[in-house]
């Protein structure tokens, strides 16, 4: 059985179609990584998948069971989802963001021992322990990033939707927080990361799914998704593709003149 | 926003602190008066309510610190709820039009006569006012929430009320009700009875209750709305709850004490400073820090020497202006 699974899902927003009939698997136990161009529908995808936006049409399955069979608190604690550029509206310390993962279960009492190891462990696990009673206000972007993700880890939750949750990271970081994720798959969590790095959807994740205007152009195992022809296709790029110690390395090259002529959203991605 | 301080008050004692300080303003405020009564005599009014001392201390100045407390907590708490609603240091029922349209609600009912036949209907009519005002703003912010529309829109809703106030009092027939309504705008604890208290109190009590239950969902809203939905906390039913918490403790307070400015947005930020920024942790420090500054003020305008005692709207707002200013002030550096 799947843990999380889309099928035939398709959004339209003011009138716009976004999403068009896509389906998507996704096993526990498994990392695995959404790519695509700006605009190509990978948010969207996530949304619904969290149960944030019904789409128009298909439907959305977690442990086998959709979205209405499951009650609002017993799916957060059963998904924990990570959106782009998370915002603290509040100079909180970076130990209440963490512990807000926390707020689905409600504990009291007894419980709340649980809650305190929780959240001791998704800090450590995030190296954000240092930063533990810092406003987040006070953090750089990357600390940021490292604590809502580990918000997210706090909850315990057994499917983890990310949505490009590293974007602002250095590469040691953004390294550490993709073996982070990498671990929480090996426990049997599936994992579902929006990136836009593809050398570390290749490095890192265990599928790939490409997204293209509105509908999954592939999915797969990284060799054979992240190949030179759809590249070209979906991205518009030429990239330099090989082998570093068995998985596969990627690294775009220029831009395609004849694709990226037709490809509004491309010219601004600098 | 604030330096990291070494050593943060846990939430429990900074209440058990407030909740003494609002004692001693509490005694100090029933035992300063216009009528000069020597401390035992006070006491023994206070407590058996007979004689000149008994009217005094039960039937002026009793009510007087009650309704500061309970219009004080109103507001403080109000202010709090409302900014972790919004996710707005700047939001307060005052300054965003709320209080105002209560006063309007009153004025309304005030001005047809409707409070001289049924009195429950002055806080109800402040309180539809409060609601009006509240729920506005609550479409205003799901609409566009920036940090300043909320505040303009807010303006917007205060001059409303305002003009619609002043043709009320343009059309009113009798000079009398003009000066009364006049008065009773510019927000007062004077001369008010344990009536207005028991008017008022369900009300506050209701609502403050409501404002409490939505605390753990505000903490969630500070990741933004769509963290907190995937937390299961339902964000419409947080928005009506919080909108109808400050409808009820806001209009009926103004309804027994008029419009008391600023207390909503003075008394959350100094609470931050002292147990932090979670939206929970500061509804009940924040309801009684509110009743405490209300109390301390009252106790000020009494002691000011000015020939009529100053009104206590007046009061505040003449602390709470400049506190304002600067709030925004250092807001936009942070912005920018």
């Amino acid at each position: 059985m799947m843990s999380l699974e889309m099928q035939a899902v398709s959004v339209a927003l003011r009138g716009q179609p976004i999403l068009k009939s896509v389906s998507l698997q996704a096993q526990a136990g498994r990392c695995i990584g959404i790519v695509g161009p700006n605009g190509s529908g990978k948010s969207t995808a996530m949304k619904v998948m969290a149960g944030l936006l019904s789409p128009d049409a298909g439907t959305v399955k977690v442990e086998g069971r959709g979205l209405s069979g499951w009650t609002r608190p017993e799916l957060a604690r059963h998904l924990s989802y990570l959106p782009q550029n998370g915002d603290v509206h509040w100079p909180l310390k970076v130990r209440a963001v963490v512990a807000l993962g926390r707020l689905p279960h409600a504990a009291f009492g007894a419980a709340r021992a649980l809650d305190d190891a929780a959240i001791a462990d998704a800090m450590e696990r995030c190296d954000v322990v240092h930063l533990a009673h810092k406003p987040v206000s006070f953090l750089s972007g990357g600390e940021r990033a490292r604590v809502l993700l580990a918000r997210a880890l706090a909850t315990g939750a057994r499917v983890i939707l990310a949505d490009e949750p590293f974007a602002q990271l250095d590469p040691q970081h953004q390294i550490h927080a993709m073996e982070v994720l990498k671990a929480e798959a090996a426990t049997g969590a599936t994992v579902l990361v929006v990136l836009h790095d593809l050398a570390l959807a290749a490095r890192y994740c265990d599928r790939v799914a490409v997204m293209s205007e509105g509908t999954l152009a592939a999915e797969g195992l990284p060799r054979d998704v992240l190949s030179s022809d759809i590249l070209r296709s979906v991205f518009g790029v030429d990239a330099f593709i090989s082998e570093h110690q068995g998985s596969p390395l990627v690294l775009p090259l220029r831009r395609r003149s004849d694709l990226s002529a037709s490809r509004g959203s491309w010219l601004h991605q600098g | 926003m604030q330096s990291p301080s070494p050593r943060e008050w846990s939430q429990a004692g900074l209440v058990a602190s407030l909740a003494l300080a609002l004692s001693l303003s509490a005694l100090v405020s029933l035992f300063i008066g216009y009528a000069a009564l020597p401390l035992n005599d006070a006491w023994r009014g206070l407590v058996f309510g007979i004689g000149v001392e008994g009217i005094i201390m039960q039937d002026i100045r009793l009510p007087r610190v009650l309704l500061g407390m309970l219009a004080g907590a109103a507001l403080g708490m109000s202010g709090a709820a409302l900014q972790g609603l919004l996710r707005n240091p700047l939001a307060e029922p005052g300054v965003m039009g709320i209080s105002a349209f209560a006063s309007l609600g009153a004025v309304i009912a005030i001005y047809f006569g409707l409070s001289t036949i049924f009195a429950f209907s002055l806080p109800v009519a402040a309180m539809g006012g409060a609601l009006l005002a509240a729920a506005l703003l609550t479409l205003i912010s799901a609409r566009q929430n920036s940090l300043y529309t909320l505040v303009l829109a807010g303006v917007a809703l205060a001059n409303l009320a305002a003009a619609l106030m002043a043709l009320a009092l343009n059309l009113a027939p009798n000079p009398y009700a003009v000066s009364e309504i006049v008065f009773w705008l510019l927000g007062s604890l004077k001369d008010r009875s344990l009536q207005d208290v028991m008017l008022a109190l369900p009300f506050v009590g209701a609502g403050m209750i409501i404002l409490h239950l939505t605390g753990r969902a505000l903490d969630a809203l500070a990741l933004g709305e769509d963290v907190a939905r995937s937390m299961a906390i339902d964000v419409t039913r947080t928005g009506q709850l919080v909108t109808l918490g400050v409808a009820l403790t806001v209009g009926a307070s103004v309804a027994v004490t008029g419009a008391i400015a600023f207390v909503g947005l003075i008394v959350p930020h100094l609470c931050r400073s002292l147990v932090g920024h979670e939206p929970s942790r500061l509804l009940w420090p924040s309801a009684l820090g509110g009743a405490l500054l209300v109390s301390i003020a009252d106790i000020a305008v009494r002691l000011v020497p000015s020939g009529p005692e100053l009104m206590l709207g007046v009061f505040t707002s003449l602390i709470g202006v400049p506190f304002f200013l600067w709030l925004v002030f250092r807001l936009r550096q942070e912005i920018s």
